[in-house]
Parts: C-alpha cells; sequence; structure tokens
C-alpha cells in the first residue's frame, strides 16, 4: 500500500482510478470493469448535466468551489462527475487532496470526528510539485451520503463549518430528503437528471465498438430498456453480456434479457392470461411454475407494475385497486416476505378485477 | 452406503443432465480468463451446488474435491466470540454467512478479508485467485449485504466471490449490478423423471415410467427431492408396482391432517388443540413460512373461489408479519383463528342460502 | 425499596429511635423491634401499634388455627428430638403473621429465641466503593465476607448454647434476613446448612416472604431436593382473611381504649374497606388504623379517589360480593367519618402476583352496572363495550414483568375465554401486533409499555364478556419457551451433522432430513439419530404438558436465557449497542446504568416485611 501510495507522485493521471494500481500485473488490466474503463476523464466529457459542468468549469478556471452536494437516481454521473473535476483540478496531487468515503466503510460519528477532521484540518499550499497552480483545499467526497446516520450528519456540519478554509465538501446521494436540513442549506445542490436515450445510446455503441463487441439489431435498445436511465448498470450488463459470446458471436436480446434478470415477456402475458380464467388453482400452480424457474418475485411485480398500467382491459379505478395491492406486497416483499405468498396475493386481486368487475 | 443424491451427483460441466446451453457458456466463463463475481439463483432442488462444485473442478482441476471442514472464530466488536463451519479446499472455501444470525456482516468483512490477504494458494495452479462461496446470500441482512458489496470491489484482485441463492429478490441492486448473474430454473418433470431412470438403470433397478412421471409430479420440480422419494419408495418396496404409494416427507401428512382440522371445526377450543400440533411441527424444525404455505394450499381447497383470494390475502399478510415479528406461533395462530372465522361465516352463509 | 434497605442494615447498630415517628408509613423497621416493648408501654400514643399490641399469646395471633397448630407440631416434635426436626421454612406474603406465630409458639415452648440480622459491615465498604477511587485506609482489614459472617453465628449459637442466656432453654434460630449473597449464590446457603446439621443441635427457622417480582425466593434458596436432603418441613402462610383480620383490629381497638380511655371509633364499614385495601396484610392494617384515629388527619379524606381501585377489586371477591360498590363510593361525602379514604395511606401498594394478574385481564370483568357511557355511532357498533373494571396499564405495571414474557403467558392462557372464534380471532390479530412492536428493537426500552398496552387492551377489547364462566380456570406456563429451546437445539444438532452438505436449512429440514429418516427407518438403521427425531412424526417430544401456574409463582420458572435465545433470533444487544454507539454516545451509557438498576433489584430481592 505504502509503496503505491509512494509511487503514484510520478504516474500518468489514469493510475490514479480508484480501485486500480500499477502494481497489479499487465494482464489484469482485461478484468478491469468497463464502469471504470469508461468513466469520463475530463469534466468536458461528462454528458448532459450541464449545470454542473458550467459550475466545475469556471472553477478550474481559478473560482472558488462550493460545497457540494449531488443528487439523482443511480448512474448518471455523479460520482464520476466529481471524480473527473478532483483530477483535473490536482493532477498528481490527487491522492494527498482527496478524500472518498464510502457508505460501506464505517461511517459512523467516530468515523466523521476522527477521519474527516484529521484530513480536512491539515493545511495544504496553493502549487502543485511541478509548479503549477492548484487550488488551496481539498476535497472530501461522501458518496452514498443519504445513509449515513443523521447523528454523523449532524456531527459533520460542525466540521463543515470549521474547516471551510481548507476543506470543499462534495455529498453525494440519491436521495436528498434524506439529507439533513442544516447540510443541504450549507451545499450548492445539483440535481443529475436521467440520462436521455440518445444519449446512452451514443455512449454504449461507443464501448461495443472499443470492446470488439458484435450484436444483433436491437440490442443497444434493449440495454437501455433494462438500465432505466441507470448508465452504469447498463455498461455492467453490456460487459456480462458479452462474456456469454466469444469474440464474433453475435449478442441477442435474449442474452440482454436473460443476464439481466428480466421475465421474459411471454410468461408475463401467460400469467395475465391464467389471471382471466378465474381459476384459483391454475394461478397457483402456473405460479408455483415460475418460481420452479428462478424468476425473482420483485422482478415479476416490476414488470407486472407496466403491464397493469397499459391494460386495455381495466378501468382505471380498477388499476388503481390492484396497484395499491402491488405497492403493499412490493413493500412486504422487499422486507422479508415470501415470494410466492405475495405474488399470489397480488395476483388474486388482479384475477378478480378482471374477472369480477363490479 | 451414501444416498442416491450423493452418489449420482454429477461431477463436470459436461456431464450435467439438463441447462447444457448453461454449462457451456459457463464453460467459456472459465476458459475466457476473465472470471466475474457470480451470483447463481434457482428455486432449493435445482442443482445450483452441483454447478458450483463443477465449475470449480472446471477452474482448478480434480484437487477441490478434497474438502476439509474448519471452524473458524471471529470476535465481534462487543467482544462476542463467534465460530462457523467453513468447507474448504485448497482453491476455494464454502461458508453460510446466515449461521450466525444477526453477525453476519462481522463474517463476512473478517472473512473475506482473511482469505484474501493470505495467498496459500497451490503454485501449481493457474489462477491468481481463490473462491469464495457464500451460501444464502438471501438470508443476509442488509446491513451484511452492504458489507459485501464493498468488499467485492476491494478483493477483486485475490478473491472471486460465488453467491448462491433461492431469489435473487432478497439481493440487493447494488450486489446484483457487480455479479454475474446464472439463473438455475428447476428441472422439467420430464427431465426429472429421465434422470430417475438414469440412476435406477445405474441401480440396476427398473422403475415403470409412469412411476417416473408420478415421483417426479409430486417433488414439485424439486430434483433432490424427486431421488430421496424415489430411493425411500425402493427401500420400502421393490419391485416397484406402478400403483406403489409414494412416500411424502411426514411432516407434510402432519400439517395435511391439521388442516383438515382445522375446516372439520371452528371453535377457540380446536383451536387450541391445533395450536399444540404447530407446535410438534415447530420442534421438527419445519420453518414457519413453509407451515404457512402449507397450510394455505390445503385450506383452500374446500373453499369458494372468492373465498379463496381472501384466504390468500390472510395467509400473505400474516406471513409478513411473522418476519416482523418474534414469536412465530402468535403469527400462524392469528392466521388460523383467521381462517375458521372467515370460514365459519361461510359456512353459515351458504346454510341459510340452502334454506 | 433501596431506601428501606439501608435503613435496615442500620438497625444493626443504631438504636433505632422510633418514638421520633409518630406516624410511620413505613412498615420495615417495626419488626426489629426489641421484644420486650410488646407490653403496654407507658409511651402510649408515641410508639407504633403494631408493637404496642403485638399478639403475645395464640388467641391474638391473627392467623388461622390451622397454620398454629402445624407450627406447634412442629416445635414440639422438634424438641422431643424427633430426628429430622431441625429445619422449618414459613412462607406466605408479608404481613400474614409468620414471624408473630413463630415467637409467640417459641415463647410458650420456652425457646431462646435468636435472630439473625445483617451485619453492616459492607455498609463501611460500599461507601467506599461509592468514592471516586477505591480508596482504603491504611491499616484497614478488609471485612469478613457476609458468608464468613454468617457461618460464625450460625455455628457459634449451636456450639454455645448457653453464651447468650444462661439457661437450660433450647435455642431456636430466626432467619428472616438472608445476606445477598445467598440469594445470587444459593449452594453457599447450603453449605453452610449442611455444616450445620452435622454439628448444631439448635432448631432453625426460615422465614421468606413471596415476592411477585423476579423468582420467588423459597424457591431460589430451598429448591426441593435441599428441602429434601434437609428434611425440612415446608408450612406456607396465606393472606389473612378478612374477618380475622377484622376480630384483630377489633381486639387491638378495644385494648387501645381500655388503657387510653375512648377515642374516636370507626366504623364497621371503614374497617372492612380498610381491610380490603390492606390486602390480608395485617401489619399494614395496623398501621392504617394507627393512622385513621388520629384526630387531625381527617383533611387527608381527598386521598380517598386513590382507594376507588382497591374497593373495586373487593366486587371480585365473593365475600363482599353482596355489598355494592356504590355503598362504599357514597362513605365519603356521608360526612360521619371518613375513616375509608385513610386506606389510600394504609393501604398496601402491594405487586400483583402472576397469577391474579392474569386473571384480571384474561377474565376482564365488566362493570355492567354502570352500562354503556357513551353510545357509538352506528358503523362502530360492533366496538361497543361495557367498561372495564381494570385498568390495563396500572395491572401491567403492578406486575414488574416484561411484556413480551407476559404476552407468553397470555397467549398461553387466553383461548378459553373467549365465547367464539371471531373474538379469538381478534385477540390474536392484537397478540401479533403487539409481537411486531416488540420487535422493533431500536425502540425497544420505549415500546415496551405500548407492547403491553396494546395486547393486553387488544385481549380485553376482544373479550365480548359472553362467556359461561366455566368456574374457576387454571392458568399454566408457556409452552412456547420449551418449544422454541427444542427447536433451536434441533436445529444445531442438524447443522452439526449435515455440517457438510451447505443446503438452506429449509431444504434440509423439509425435504433431505424427512426423506433421508425414511430410507434409514426402511433400512432399520439410525434409530436415535437427529435424523430419525427431526425427520419422523412417530414419536412426539413437545407433548410434555404445560406446568400449572401456582397462585404465588413469579414468573421466572423460565430462565431468562430463554427469552433472550428467542431474541437472539432476529436482533441482538450487541447489535443494539453498536447502534447506540453510532447513532448517540449516550445510549451506550444508559446501557451501564442499567446494568447497576438491575443490582439494586436484587439487593432488594426480599422486600421488608
Amino acid at each position: 500500500m505504502m509503496h503505491a501510495f509512494l509511487k503514484t507522485g510520478k504516474l500518468g493521471p489514469d493510475a490514479a482510478q480508484p480501485g486500480t494500481s500499477k502494481d497489479k500485473p499487465v494482464k489484469r488490466k482485461a478484468l478491469m470493469p468497463w464502469v471504470e474503463k469508461y468513466r469520463p476523464k475530463t469534466v468536458d466529457e461528462v454528458a448532459y448535466q450541464d449545470e454542473v459542468v458550467a459550475v466545475l468549469k469556471s472553477t478550474l478556471k481559478g473560482a472558488d468551489l462550493p460545497n457540494l452536494l449531488f443528487y439523482g437516481p443511480p448512474g448518471t454521473g455523479k460520482t464520476s462527475t466529481i471524480l473527473a473535476a478532483a483530477r483535473q483540478l490536482f493532477g498528481d496531487l490527487y491522492r494527498q487532496r482527496v478524500l472518498e468515503l464510502n457508505a460501506s466503510d464505517e461511517r459512523g460519528i467516530q468515523v466523521v470526528r476522527e477521519k474527516v477532521k484529521s484530513f480536512a484540518q491539515t493545511t495544504v499550499s496553493n502549487t502543485r510539485p511541478d509548479g503549477k497552480q492548484c487550488p488551496p483545499y481539498k476535497i472530501i467526497i461522501l458518496d452514498e451520503a443519504d445513509s449515513m446516520t443523521h447523528d454523523a450528519q449532524a456531527a459533520l456540519r460542525r466540521t463543515m463549518e470549521k474547516q471551510s478554509k481548507t476543506t470543499r465538501f462534495c455529498l453525494i446521494c440519491n436521495y436528498v430528503s434524506r439529507i439533513i436540513e442544516p447540510l443541504t442549506s450549507r451545499c450548492s445542490k445539483f440535481r443529475f437528471k436521467p440520462l436521455a436515450q440518445d444519449i446512452m445510446m451514443k455512449r454504449l455503441s461507443y464501448i461495443c465498438e472499443e470492446e470488439n463487441v458484435n450484436y444483433e439489431d436491437g440490442v443497444v435498445e434493449a440495454f437501455i430498456e433494462i438500465s432505466e436511465g441507470d448508465l452504469r448498470r447498463a455498461i455492467t450488463t453490456v460487459q456480462s453480456t458479452a462474456r456469454l459470446r466469444t469474440e464474433g458471436e453475435k449478442i441477442t436480446k435474449q442474452d440482454v434479457y436473460e443476464i439481466a434478470g428480466v421475465v421474459p415477456e411471454t410468461w408475463l402475458n401467460k400469467l395475465f392470461e391464467v389471471c382471466t380464467t378465474d381459476s384459483y388453482e391454475k394461478l397457483s400452480d402456473y405460479l408455483n411454475d415460475m418460481m420452479a424457474e428462478g424468476f425473482a418475485g420483485s422482478q415479476i411485480m416490476l414488470q407486472m407494475h407496466d403491464l397493469i398500467i397499459g391494460c386495455d382491459d381495466l378501468r382505471d379505478s380498477q388499476k388503481s385497486v390492484v396497484l395499491d395491492k402491488l405497492a403493499v406486497c412490493d413493500h412486504r416483499l422487499l422486507n422479508g416476505g415470501d415470494e410466492y405468498l405475495q405474488v399470489l396475493d397480488l395476483c388474486c386481486v388482479l384475477m378478480k378485477q378482471l374477472c369480477h368487475p363490479k | 452406503m451414501s444416498l442416491w443424491v450423493d452418489k449420482y451427483r454429477p461431477k463436470e460441466l459436461d456431464k450435467l443432465d439438463y441447462h447444457k446451453e448453461q454449462a457451456s457458456h459457463m464453460k467459456k466463463l472459465v476458459e475466457s480468463g476473465d472470471f466475474p463475481h457470480l451470483l447463481i439463483y434457482g428455486p432449493s432442488g435445482a442443482g445450483k451446488k452441483t454447478r458450483i462444485m463443477a465449475l470449480l473442478r472446471e477452474l482448478y482441476g480434480p484437487g477441490v474435491e478434497k474438502l476439509r471442514i474448519e471452524h473458524e472464530n471471529f470476535v465481534t466488536p462487543s467482544k462476542k466470540k463467534l465460530e462457523i463451519v467453513t468447507i474448504a479446499s485448497n482453491y476455494h472455501i464454502e461458508v453460510n454467512p446466515s449461521d450466525v444470525g444477526f453477525y453476519d456482516r462481522v463474517v463476512i468483512q473478517e472473512l473475506i478479508k482473511n482469505i484474501a490477504s493470505s495467498q496459500q494458494l497451490d503454485t501449481g495452479s493457474q489462477r491468481e485467485f481463490k473462491v469464495i462461496i457464500l451460501s444464502e446470500v438471501d438470508k443476509l441482512t442488509k446491513d451484511a449485504q452492504h458489507a459485501l458489496r464493498r468488499t467485492m470491489e476491494k478483493y477483486v484482485a485475490s478473491c472471486r466471490l460465488i453467491l448462491c441463492a433461492n431469489s435473487s429478490s432478497k439481493v440487493i441492486p447494488a450486489i446484483r449490478s457487480r455479479c454475474f448473474g446464472i439463473r438455475v430454473p428447476a428441472p422439467k418433470v420430464e427431465e426429472i423423471a429421465h434422470i430417475l431412470q438414469i440412476i435406477c438403470k445405474k441401480e440396476s433397478l427398473s422403475l415403470p415410467p409412469e412411476m417416473a412421471q408420478r415421483i417426479a409430479e409430486k417433488s414439485g420440480r424439486n430434483l433432490r427431492r424427486a431421488i430421496l422419494m424415489c430411493e425411500a419408495c425402493r427401500v420400502q418396496q421393490y419391485p416397484f408396482s406402478s400403483q406403489q404409494k409414494i412416500s411424502s416427507p411426514d411432516w407434510e401428512v402432519y400439517l395435511q391432517d391439521t388442516a383438515r382440522r382445522i375446516v372439520d371445526e371452528q371453535s377457540p377450543n380446536r383451536l387450541l388443540e391445533v395450536r399444540g400440533r404447530i407446535y410438534e411441527l415447530l420442534t421438527h424444525c419445519i420453518p414457519p413460512d413453509v407451515i404457512f404455505k402449507g397450510l394455505l394450499k390445503e385450506l383452500v381447497r374446500n373453499c369458494d373461489g372468492e373465498l379463496k383470494c381472501e384466504i390468500t390475502c390472510l395467509a400473505a399478510f400474516h406471513e409478513y408479519r411473522l418476519g416482523q415479528g418474534s414469536k412465530a406461533i402468535y403469527h400462524i395462530e392469528a392466521f388460523i383463528a383467521a381462517f375458521m372465522a372467515v370460514y365459519k361465516k361461510f359456512l353459515e352463509e351458504s346454510m341459510s342460502a340452502m334454506f | 425499596m433501596a431506601l428501606k434497605g439501608s435503613k435496615r442494615k442500620l438497625t444493626g447498630w443504631v438504636t433505632p429511635s422510633f418514638d421520633d415517628f409518630e406516624v410511620s408509613s413505613s412498615t420495615a423497621q417495626t419488626k426489629r423491634r426489641p421484644k420486650g416493648s410488646g407490653k403496654k408501654s407507658a409511651k402510649g400514643g408515641l410508639s407504633l401499634w403494631v408493637d404496642l399490641y403485638a399478639p403475645t399469646k395464640r388467641d391474638d395471633l391473627a392467623v388461622h388455627k390451622k397454620k398454629i397448630e402445624e407450627v406447634e407440631t412442629w416445635i414440639v416434635e422438634a424438641m422431643s428430638g424427633i430426628r429430622g426436626r431441625q429445619f422449618l421454612l414459613l412462607s406466605g406474603p408479608s404481613g400474614c403473621g409468620k414471624s408473630a406465630t413463630m415467637r409467640v409458639l417459641a415463647r410458650e415452648a420456652g425457646l431462646n429465641l435468636i435472630e439473625w440480622i445483617n451485619p453492616t459491615s459492607s455498609y463501611y465498604v460500599s461507601v467506599f466503593e461509592d468514592e471516586e477511587s477505591k480508596w482504603i485506609p491504611e491499616g484497614y482489614i478488609m471485612p469478613p465476607t457476609q458468608i464468613e459472617v454468617f457461618q460464625e453465628f450460625f455455628l457459634r449459637t449451636c456450639k454455645y448454647s448457653s453464651v447468650c442466656e444462661p439457661s437450660k432453654k433450647n435455642n431456636l434460630v430466626l432467619i428472616e434476613d438472608f445476606p445477598n449473597v445467598f440469594l445470587r449464590d444459593p449452594s453457599s446457603l447450603h453449605t453452610v446448612l449442611r455444616k450445620f446439621r452435622n454439628v448444631g443441635s439448635g432448631l432453625v427457622v426460615f422465614i421468606v416472604t413471596d415476592t411477585t417480582y423476579r423468582q420467588s425466593s423459597v424457591k431460589t434458596l430451598f429448591p426441593a431436593d435441599i428441602q429434601q436432603e434437609l428434611s425440612m418441613i415446608h408450612i406456607q402462610f396465606n393472606a389473612i382473611a378478612n374477618s380475622i383480620l377484622l376480630k384483630a383490629l377489633n381486639r387491638i381497638l378495644g385494648m387501645k381504649s381500655m388503657c387510653e380511655g375512648s377515642g374516636p371509633i370507626p366504623s364497621r364499614e371503614a374497617l372492612e374497606s380498610l381491610i380490603e385495601a390492606s390486602g390480608g396484610d395485617v401489619r399494614s392494617s395496623v398501621n392504617a388504623l394507627q393512622f385513621a384515629v388520629k384526630k387531625d388527619v381527617r383533611q387527608l379524606s381527598e386521598l380517598f379517589s386513590g382507594t376507588r381501585k382497591s374497593k373495586r377489586l373487593s366486587k371480585s371477591k365473593p365475600r363482599n360480593g353482596s355489598k355494592s360498590s356504590t355503598v362504599l363510593l357514597q362513605e365519603p361525602q356521608g360526612s360521619q367519618d371518613d375513616f375509608g379514604g385513610l386506606a389510600a395511606v394504609g393501604g398496601k401498594d402491594t405487586a400483583l402476583f402472576l397469577f391474579r394478574a392474569l386473571g384480571k385481564i384474561l377474565y376482564c370483568k365488566r362493570d355492567t352496572e354502570m352500562g354503556i357511557m357513551d353510545p357509538l355511532p352506528k358503523h362502530l357498533k360492533a366496538h361497543e363495550r361495557m367498561p372495564v373494571l381494570e385498568n390495563a396499564e396500572e395491572v401491567y405495571e403492578k406486575m414488574a414483568m416484561g411484556a413480551s414474557t407476559l404476552n407468553t403467558f397470555l397467549h398461553q392462557n387466553m383461548t378459553p375465554f373467549y365465547a367464539d372464534i371471531d373474538s379469538v380471532s381478534q385477540a390474536l390479530h392484537y397478540m401479533t401486533d403487539a409481537d411486531v412492536l416488540a420487535s422493533e428493537w431500536t425502540d425497544r426500552g420505549v415500546l415496551e409499555d405500548y407492547v403491553a398496552s396494546v395486547s393486553v387492551r387488544g385481549l380485553m377489547h376482544a373479550n365480548k364478556g359472553s362467556v359461561s364462566s366455566g368456574g374457576l380456570r387454571t392458568f399454566t406456563r408457556p409452552q412456547w419457551f420449551s418449544v422454541h429451546k427444542q427447536h433451536q437445539e434441533q436445529l444445531s444438532a442438524l447443522k452439526y451433522d449435515y455440517r457438510n452438505s451447505f443446503l438452506s436449512l429449509e431444504e434440509l429440514t423439509t425435504v433431505l432430513v424427512p426423506l433421508k429418516a425414511k430410507v434409514d427407518a426402511a433400512r432399520g438403521k439410525g434409530n436415535f439419530t437427529v435424523t430419525r427425531d427431526v425427520g419422523l412424526f412417530t414419536h412426539s417430544f413437545s407433548k410434555s404438558t404445560a406446568e400449572r401456574l401456582g397462585e404465588h409463582d413469579a414468573h421466572n420458572g423460565l430462565p431468562e436465557m430463554d427469552e433472550e435465545l428467542c431474541l437472539g433470533m432476529t436482533k441482538d444487544d450487541d447489535e443494539i449497542s453498536r447502534n447506540a454507539l453510532q447513532s448517540n454516545e449516550e445510549l451506550a451509557d444508559d446501557n451501564f446504568s442499567n446494568d447497576d438498576a438491575d443490582e439494586d433489584f436484587r439487593i432488594d430481592e426480599f422486600p421488608d416485611d
């Protein structure tokens, strides 16, 4: 660790990628997750999030950096943006100037008080070793800040205030509502929008080309469909799917769905069909079969949701009854309820609405 | 004398009886040298563990079958000592962290750290990584799953994880997206019947095709169950006759009997009697959710359509609450009492409708 | 409680100056009074009546004749030297005349009564410990341990039987005040007793007061096997019947008027309500009486509201059943006397025995006279009930039992109290609500009371009261704990046997084990394995019938561990404290102070009587 740490001073910015270091054999390069490999290197490369990019660009030109709060759905480039900015700001000094903390790291009060504080307290100069100018502060990135306890967040507030001269904070979260008010008021908030289809399309096609991935028509669309605007998920799926096929073989849509754990449409349509028969036995038998296939209950519900919304046989009032049940069952499932029972419960309600509309 | 289930378990990817395309995919994964973390999921008795072991053999050769049982010790932050059983070869280690209940997070963090940092691989092996198999990941606490996710990133250089779960529903998305997911569907009824025939042939027994079919149907697409039932039939009566009774587990019979009693009479006294029977099932280690599903299946038989849905709703509600509470008996009994109340009303209404 | 305890310890050193107490509601000190003061001394009104009018002869005792005879038989047999009549154990609720009976009978038999009183040496040690550091003065010799002192006392009384009083009288050692150490470690007491049996000659009487919280001390201190080994005779006293108590109070009033001339004499009704409130405790009722006849305390009558509850209790007793509560309720307005109100002062605020508490909740008596107070609108008619006589929270509070444990008791016994399946279903629904609440471990401390409210009120609400009361029902201890324990044991045995199979537990217990058991059984193998026990239903092991609950049992027939085991399944205190640390360090401190509280509790195991 220490060795790597000392060496980084001489390495190019690429080596500073978190999770990789030059110690590893070159062969490992191939194993690098594509998500890391294709992270934007500069702020300019960040797609679609214009407001943030504008602010960060001005910072790069010498303006002061406020404390930042990035929020938005996963896979929209929150972490990538701040990492790219930090790398451009500090260059080789990146390791000394940036502290990245994840939700999975221990992040109780204790850590906030000790680790964050001690990192924040050291003062830094405004020149790089190579003589170039760089901002006289450090950046602490708190990823997944919404999973910090409220007490830890409260402790952070004081630290933030005290160290404002030497340190900038960047909080990253999915839900801004889970960050306490005193913290949000001390940060400039930026909302990251879900990525537009064409942007994702461009990026995914680019990656496929770079990695020599062959695919049938419509596969990129399938990737986008299953990723729900989450670029990271899309790229991971591309990488996983690529493993299924040797070079030269084409990826099919089915491959994508299988890897993403999506229940094939035929199964779901059949489920709907069974619900119209008004036969409890058929329904429970069919569901047993679906469970035996290993389809995830949560995924079934997710896809049923789309089907119910688009279903022509149900009136709006009926849809609301079914969707209400869906919400309840999904919640129970998420909190430890049994898959089969919860899906069956939902389907019973659907069956009732389809067969006995009142 | 080992059971047929163990005796006839295929050991190589090429010899698997079904899901052959999937097996070829797995082979490709091993050959590519770019071996990701895996999440293998599917219902019980579908052959997840068989596939994992075959995969390991493909990776490391027959050396992975030399297993030893080890006891690992951990100390929680509050100084509580934990012991957990692991099964290991020179190349892999298998552990079920949910064995330690609420402390699974500690096990995950410590165990993986230990394994990843100790490089005791055979120099003869061509792989730079060890494999850690975690069973029942879907039973892990959320806390442990988050810890797992971080560990996966951290130690990717020296070890790979193979996660094994019954359903991917209860695995957090962050883990799912970091793994290469392999769904192992249960074998079809015909496939099971076919496998039973193969086994019986190897045992030099003749199995009537109708009987193979019946066992397969009764197994609920659970291959392990089918093979065990077949063996139980064999020891009870041979030569087989196609009319032979296929023995199901005692608890199922007992549960069916319990359901019959519930349907027979709906009174506080009967409820008290049923309570004793539920206690009996619990002392025989039958999991509460299985009791729920079994009861539901039996109870709805005596109801008409509308009522069936109502009972299902009750079961789904109480089963969920069972997970929220701590004393299973309250919830099972509450479900039974609720059924009795609904059913009694139903009977009374249909009686008065008749006259 | 703690206060009383420390005061008590002092009595060994300091001559108690009770004369300063004109009126004392504390009953703690009274029994330590030297015997002589029982006479009608000149101190008159300045002394406690309890001492002043203490029974001196058999007829004065407010104890059931049969019990007196039992004790007497033992004394006679013991003095005549029958083997195995060396130890006697008296138990019963506080103030039922255990000590008084012993004293009177011992005097009549001419026995020399020696009483063990806890020495206060340990008091000093604890003072030092309270200081910031454990400072021990130079040359200070650590005092002998409690056990040593006790043992020495014990052996001395038998070796030098004539030291204390140079007469030929036999010694009778009376032990009421058990050193705390024995409560923690009863086996050390047993060792001392065995030694004494071998060398001693005197008689030993133990007096143990039943308590409603924790394990009843009788069972801890003298388990059945020890009682048998020492051939100890165990006589159980009951709370004093109201009629006998009334007689006793009248006797005192009579004696008082004889020596002091007449004062205000309370009416019979007032006496009865006072007795009712005392719950069969002669000491507290005498204290209350003394307080009541004081002229200057009449203005305290507003305290009467506090006794409403205790009067209502009386309705459940057949004896007073004829007397309608309205009569008692009107009493304070009648200006002729307001003694009734004084029950609030002298009334015994005793903890409820589990047995009675369960009864109160499950029988769920409703006030049929009052009728429905606030009629509900039509759509809520199904929920309309007569007002209940018991206050759910009050019952729970008086039980000194955790809410989840209480729930297991309620669940075990509730079913027969409901007339139809609808009500049971409703009641069980509330039980599950309470269970879910109770499992909310992050706020367990806060929620505990609510858990009890939900379950107790839920059960009461569901009870529509139409059930035909099939006589007195018995209560049993919950089977859940033993079921759960067996479940855990079987499971860990299975896990061990199949440790290399790595199946999910469900698959193991529902598929592999039952079917393997069948294969094995058909082959005639594995007769005594866990596989067979779990897999086959031929011989069941949960058939053990539930243990009946005695009237004076506390809940700890079941070890605390079980409860922990139960929680361990899902959540754990380690995790809680971890969480506490994370969210608030002060919470962690709370855990410590909880431990301390626990310690206090233990010290006060023996309430004064």
